[in-house]
C-alpha cells in the first residue's frame, strides 16, 4: 500500500476539511436549538416572575442555565459525531466532487488486488494524487463553511442573556392590566374594587359590624385579586351587584336583629323621659332621652363624681336625689310600657295590650292563623328584643336609683373621711352596671350606625354599578363610603331618575312596593354569559313556583298579603266597616 | 496466438494501456467507417458498439427512414461477418427463421433421410426488421438464440457461431397491426437504442450523398475480423469495476422495483415492474465497454450512470398512472439516476 500513500494523503487532508464541515453544521444546528431554549427560558422566568419573584430577578439560576447549556452543547457534538466514514468513502466524495471518475476511490478499492487492470487502476489513482493541481482545487472543492442559518443561534443566545439581564421581571400590576387589557373590563373592576376597598374601610371602623357581617365581609386583598378567567364587564358588574345585594340583605337583617331593635326600643322608652332641675341629673336625663349613650355615659360619670365629693351642700344634694329618683322611676315605667313590642303587634294586626305580658303574645302569635311564619318570627324578634330593653332599662333605673339613695346619704365616704374605693362600696357596683348598660347601648348605637351607612353605601354602589352604556355612574361610584351618586352618562340617566322619582313618590304616599328591580339599569341585551350552576337555583325555584297550584310564587306572598290587606283596609274604611283593634287606617 | 491467450498476455498496467489504445483505435475505426455510409447518429453508432463489445443484442427504436436498418447493415459490412436480414411480418413464422427439416436423398445410395437446412438466423449479425410486426410464436423462435446463443431443432441443439448479435428495429408508430415484444423478449435485448431524427447538419450530408453521383467513397470495406471483435469484448470484461462503484449499479437496479429499499418514493406509485438482475449485468458490461472507450481501466459511475439509461429503459415497465400522465420510461429513469446518490457508502466499507 505504500505506493497508495499519494492517494492516502489527498484522503486525509479530504477527511480533515468534511470532519471540520460536519462540525460546523452540527454546532450551528445544536447552538441555535440552544440559543431557543434559553430564550424559552429567560422569557419564560421573566413573564412567570409575577407568581414566583424569584424567577425574575438576576439569579444564579441563568448562569447555571447557560453553563449547562454549553455542557449539553459540547455532549451533543461528541453525540452526533456520526460515524468515521472510511478511506474509500472519502475518497468517493473527492471523486464525486471533483469529477474524477472514481479513479481515487476505485484505486483506493482495489488496491489490494494484482491484477494488470487493478495496477493500472492503482497507477491511475497515484498519477492522479500527485497532481498539484488536484491538491489546491481540493480546497475548493470541499469548503469549510458556516451555515447560511448560523448566526441564528448566536444571536437566540445574546437575546436570551439580554432578556435576562436587562428585562424586568412581570409584576402582578401588568398581569392585572394583561388581564385588564379591555378599557371597560378595567373600568368594571376598577369600581368593583372601588367600592370593596369603600366597605372595608368602614368595616375597619366598625369591628362589631364586620363581626355580625362574617363571610360576606370583604377580605383584605380581596378587591385586587384578578379572577382566574376573563370576564366581560357586565360579568363583573353582575358579580359586583350580586355581592353588594347580598351585603344589602344581611345588613338588614343586622339592622333588623336583636340589637339594634333592642336599641330602639330602649330609644323609643327614654324618648320620653322628662329631665329634672339638677344640671348634672338634667344632662343625664337630656343624654338619654335622645339616645346619646356617650353623652349619657359623661354625664353619669359626673353626677357619680358630685355625689362622691360630698362637696353638695344640702339643697342640692335633695334636688339631686328627687331627680335621680324621678328619672329611675321614668325609666322604670318605660321598661314597663313595652312601647315597641305594643307597636310591632298592633303593625301586625294584634292587640297592642299584649305587648305587657310576653307569655300571652306567645300563645297569640302560636295560635294566630292570619300570620305567615316570617311575620312571627319578627314578632318573636320584637318580643325578645323588648325584653332585652327592658332589662337594660331596668338595669339602668336601678342604678340611678343607687345614686339616688347615695345621694340622699350624704355620699358614701369611708369611716376616715376620705371616698370610699369602687371595690368596697354596693352604689360603686350600681354605677358600674349603668355604665355597663350605656357601654352596651354605645355599642349598639355604633353598630346601627356602621350598619345604616354601610347599607347605604351599598344600595348607592349597586345602583351605581356601572352597566353596558352608562359610565358616568362608575365614574362617580362610591369614594371613601360616601353616599355618592355620580353624574350618569347617556341613557342611565333617565332611567336613574325616573326611578328615584318613582321610588320617592311611592314612600310619600307610604304606600306599599310589590316589586323592586334589583339592579337600577337597563336590561342588558344579548347572549347570556352566567354560569349555569349561579343562576340553577333561581331556574330551580322558578320551576317549581310554576308548576305550583298556588298563583301566588312564596317569596311575594308577603308583599301580595300586605299589598292586599292594605287595598281591603282602605275598602272597608270607605264603607265604614273598620275592622276591629286596627289602631292605624 | 488465440484471443484467451492475447488476453492472458496483459499482465502490466503498460499491457493494459496499450490494449486499450488498441481498443480506443478499434472502436474508432469502426466509427469512422461507419460514417463513410451513415450521416450522423454518432451517439447511435457507439450504443451499437458498446453492445457489439459486450456482446450484446440491441434493440433499435425510431420511426422509418432514420437510417437503421442502413446502420445495421452497414455494421455487418465492416465488422467481415455474416450478416442476415430477416423481415418480420404477421404470416412469418418460426421455421422461416431458425430453418426446417427437409427430406434428402442420396443420390449414391438413394436413401432418404431428414436433413436440417438452416434459417437465417445462422449468421454472425442477426438484423430482425422491424420485429413489432411479427406474431409472438415468431418472435419467440429468437429467446434461445439470443441467451444461449444455439438453436434446438429436432432435437438437435446447434451451436451459433461467434460472434452473434441480433439487431433489431422497431417503429414507434404504426402500432396498428403489431405485437409489442413480450418482457422476457425484451430482457434479452443488452441494450434499447432510441434513434433520433437527422440534425440540421447531417440532413444537408445525407441529401448530398444520396441524391448525387454515387462515389466509391462511401463505400465501405471490414476493418474488424471477428477474432479481433472476440478480444475485445475479452477485454472488456477485465475492466475494474470497484465495489462502491458496483453498488452504485445494484443501487440503480433496485431502485427500478416499487416498494424496494432503494427505490424514490416519487417513483414508486409509476412503476408496475422493475428491471431484472439482467438489467445489472447490462449496466456493468456497458459501462466497462464504455470506461475503456475512455481510455481508463476502471468504471467509474459516470460509466454507470451513462450506461443505465439503454439498459433499463426497455426493462422498466410503467404503471397504468404513469402511461396516464404521459411519464415517459426514459424520464422515469432519468428521475431514478438522479435520485440515487452516487457517492453512498458501500455495504461493509464503514470503519
Amino acid at each position: 500500500m505504500g505506493s497508495a500513500e499519494p492517494i492516502l494523503f489527498i484522503v486525509r487532508r479530504a477527511r480533515r476539511r468534511l470532519g471540520m464541515q460536519s462540525l460546523v453544521s452540527r454546532f450551528a444546528t445544536v447552538a441555535l436549538w440552544m440559543g431557543g431554549v434559553l430564550l424559552v427560558c429567560a422569557c419564560a422566568s421573566k413573564a412567570l416572575a409575577a407568581w414566583w419573584p424569584t424567577l425574575g430577578a438576576r439569579g444564579w439560576w441563568f448562569p447555571a442555565l447557560l453553563g449547562l447549556a454549553c455542557v449539553a452543547l459540547g455532549l451533543l457534538l461528541f453525540v452526533t459525531r456520526g460515524r468515521r466514514p472510511s478511506d474509500v468513502a472519502v475518497a468517493s466524495i473527492v471523486d464525486v466532487r471533483l469529477e474524477l471518475h472514481d479513479r481515487l476511490s476505485t484505486a483506493m478499492a482495489v488496491a489490494g488486488r494484482e491484477d494488470a487492470f487493478a495496477a493500472a487502476a492503482i497507477e491511475d489513482g497515484v498519477r492522479l494524487a500527485k497532481d498539484r493541481r488536484l491538491t489546491e482545487s481540493l480546497g475548493r472543492a470541499l469548503p469549510v463553511r458556516w451555515p447560511k442559518n448560523s448566526w441564528i443561534g448566536p444571536l437566540l443566545c445574546a437575546v436570551a442573556v439580554a432578556v435576562w439581564w436587562f428585562v424586568p421581571g412581570l409584576s402582578p400590576s401588568v398581569v392585572k392590566a394583561a388581564f385588564a387589557s379591555d378599557p371597560e373590563v378595567a373600568a368594571a373592576e376598577a369600581a368593583a374594587h372601588m367600592q370593596v376597598e369603600a366597605i372595608q374601610q368602614q368595616l375597619e371602623l366598625s369591628p362589631e359590624l364586620a363581626k355580625e357581617l362574617g363571610d360576606l365581609a370583604p377580605r383584605p386583598g380581596e378587591a385586587g385579586e384578578p379572577k382566574g378567567d376573563r370576564r366581560t364587564p357586565e360579568e363583573i358588574q353582575r358579580e359586583s351587584a350580586r355581592r353588594m345585594t347580598d351585603l344589602s340583605q344581611r345588613l338588614d337583617d343586622v339592622l333588623s336583629g336583636e340589637r339594634t331593635q333592642s336599641l330602639a326600643a330602649m330609644r323609643d322608652a327614654l324618648s320620653k323621659i322628662e329631665p329634672g332641675k339638677s344640671p348634672e341629673v338634667k344632662a343625664l336625663a337630656e343624654a338619654l332621652k335622645m339616645g346619646d349613650a356617650a353623652a349619657a355615659q359623661e354625664a353619669l360619670a359626673q353626677v357619680m363624681e358630685q355625689i362622691a365629693s360630698g362637696s353638695m351642700d344640702e339643697a342640692t344634694r335633695e334636688q339631686m336625689a328627687a331627680d335621680l329618683e324621678r328619672l329611675a322611676k321614668q325609666i322604670a315605667d318605660a321598661a314597663d310600657s313595652n312601647e315597641a313590642l305594643r307597636e310591632a303587634l298592633e303593625a301586625a294586626g294584634m292587640d297592642g295590650d299584649l305587648a305587657s305580658n310576653t307569655e300571652a303574645v306567645e300563645a297569640a302569635l302560636a295560635a294566630a292563623k292570619n300570620l305567615n311564619a316570617e311575620q312571627k318570627e319578627r314578632l318573636r324578634k320584637a318580643i325578645k328584643s323588648q325584653k332585652s330593653a327592658n332589662a337594660k332599662l331596668r338595669k339602668l333605673s336601678s342604678s340611678c336609683k343607687n345614686a339616688c339613695s347615695k345621694c340622699k346619704n350624704g355620699g358614701a365616704k369611708s369611716k376616715d373621711g376620705s371616698p370610699s374605693s369602687s371595690s368596697e362600696d354596693p352604689d360603686s357596683e350600681a354605677g358600674e352596671d349603668a355604665e355597663e348598660v350605656l357601654t352596651e347601648m354605645e355599642a349598639d348605637a355604633e353598630l346601627e350606625s356602621a350598619a345604616k351607612c354601610l347599607r347605604s353605601q351599598c344600595r348607592s354602589g349597586q345602583c351605581q354599578s356601572p352597566s353596558g352604556g352608562g359610565r358616568g355612574g362608575r365614574e362617580g361610584g362610591t369614594q371613601g363610603g360616601a353616599i355618592a351618586e355620580g353624574p350618569r352618562g347617556d341613557g342611565t340617566d333617565a332611567v336613574a331618575a325616573e326611578v328615584d322619582g318613582k321610588k320617592s313618590q311611592m314612600g310619600s304616599k307610604r304606600k306599599g312596593v310589590i316589586a323592586r328591580q334589583l339592579v337600577d339599569a337597563p336590561p342588558v341585551v344579548g347572549e347570556s354569559r352566567t354560569k349555569l350552576q349561579e343562576i340553577a337555583s333561581d331556574i330551580e325555584r322558578g320551576y317549581e313556583e310554576g308548576t305550583e297550584d298556588d298563583p301566588v310564587p312564596p317569596h311575594l306572598r308577603d308583599l301580595h298579603k300586605h299589598y292586599f290587606g292594605d287595598v281591603k283596609q282602605r275598602i272597608d274604611a270607605k264603607t265604614g266597616q273598620t275592622a276591629p283593634g286596627k289602631s292605624k287606617p | 496466438m488465440n484471443t484467451a491467450e492475447q488476453l492472458q498476455s496483459i499482465r502490466t498496467s503498460e499491457d493494459v494501456r496499450a490494449a486499450s489504445v488498441e481498443f480506443r483505435g478499434a472502436a474508432q475505426r469502426l466509427r469512422e467507417e461507419i460514417s463513410r455510409v451513415l450521416v450522423g447518429q454518432e451517439q447511435t453508432v457507439t450504443s451499437v458498439l458498446v453492445a457489439l463489445f459486450a456482446n450484446g443484442h440491441v434493440l433499435l427504436e425510431g420511426v422509418p427512414g432514420l437510417g437503421k436498418t442502413l446502420l445495421v447493415r452497414t455494421l455487418g459490412q465492416v465488422l467481415g461477418l455474416r450478416f442476415s436480414r430477416v423481415q418480420f411480418t404477421p404470416d412469418l413464422m418460426p421455421a422461416d427463421i431458425i430453418g426446417t427439416q427437409i427430406v434428402m436423398e442420396d443420390p449414391r445410395t438413394g436413401q432418404r433421410d431428414f436433413a436440417f437446412r438452416p434459417g437465417p438466423l445462422f449468421t454472425q449479425i442477426l438484423l430482425a426488421d422491424e420485429i413489432n410486426r411479427a406474431s409472438p410464436k415468431s418472435q419467440s423462435a429468437l429467446l434461445e438464440a439470443m441467451q444461449e446463443r444455439s438453436i434446438t431443432v429436432g432435437g438437435t441443439t446447434h451451436k451459433l457461431e461467434q460472434p452473434f448479435l441480433v439487431l433489431a428495429t422497431q417503429n414507434p408508430i404504426e402500432q396498428e397491426g403489431t405485437y409489442p415484444l413480450p418482457e422476457a423478449q425484451l430482457d434479452r435485448f443488452l441494450i434499447k437504442v432510441i434513434v433520433p431524427p437527422a440534425e440540421r447538419e447531417a440532413l444537408h450530408e445525407i441529401l448530398e450523398r444520396t441524391t448525387g453521383v454515387p462515389s466509391a467513397a462511401n463505400e465501405v470495406k471490414p476493418v474488424l475480423t471477428a477474432a479481433q471483435i472476440a478480444w475485445a469484448q475479452g477485454l472488456a470484461r477485465l475492466v475494474v469495476v470497484a465495489p462502491h462503484v458496483q453498488d452504485f449499479a445494484v443501487r440503480l437496479t433496485l431502485a427500478t422495483q416499487p416498494g424496494g429499499a432503494f427505490s424514490p418514493a416519487e417513483c414508486e406509485r409509476l412503476i408496475a415492474v422493475g428491471s431484472s438482475p439482467r438489467g445489472a449485468q447490462a449496466i456493468i458490461s456497458c459501462a466497462k465497454v464504455m470506461a475503456l472507450m475512455g481510455g481508463r481501466a476502471a468504471v467509474s459511475t459516470q460509466d454507470i450512470a451513462a450506461a443505465a439509461m439503454p439498459a433499463l429503459r426497455h426493462r422498466v415497465v410503467r404503471s397504468f398512472e404513469a402511461e396516464a400522465g404521459g411519464v415517459t420510461t426514459d424520464a422515469l429513469v432519468q428521475q431514478l439516476i438522479d435520485a440515487t446518490p452516487a457517492e453512498l457508502q458501500p455495504v461493509g466499507e464503514a470503519e
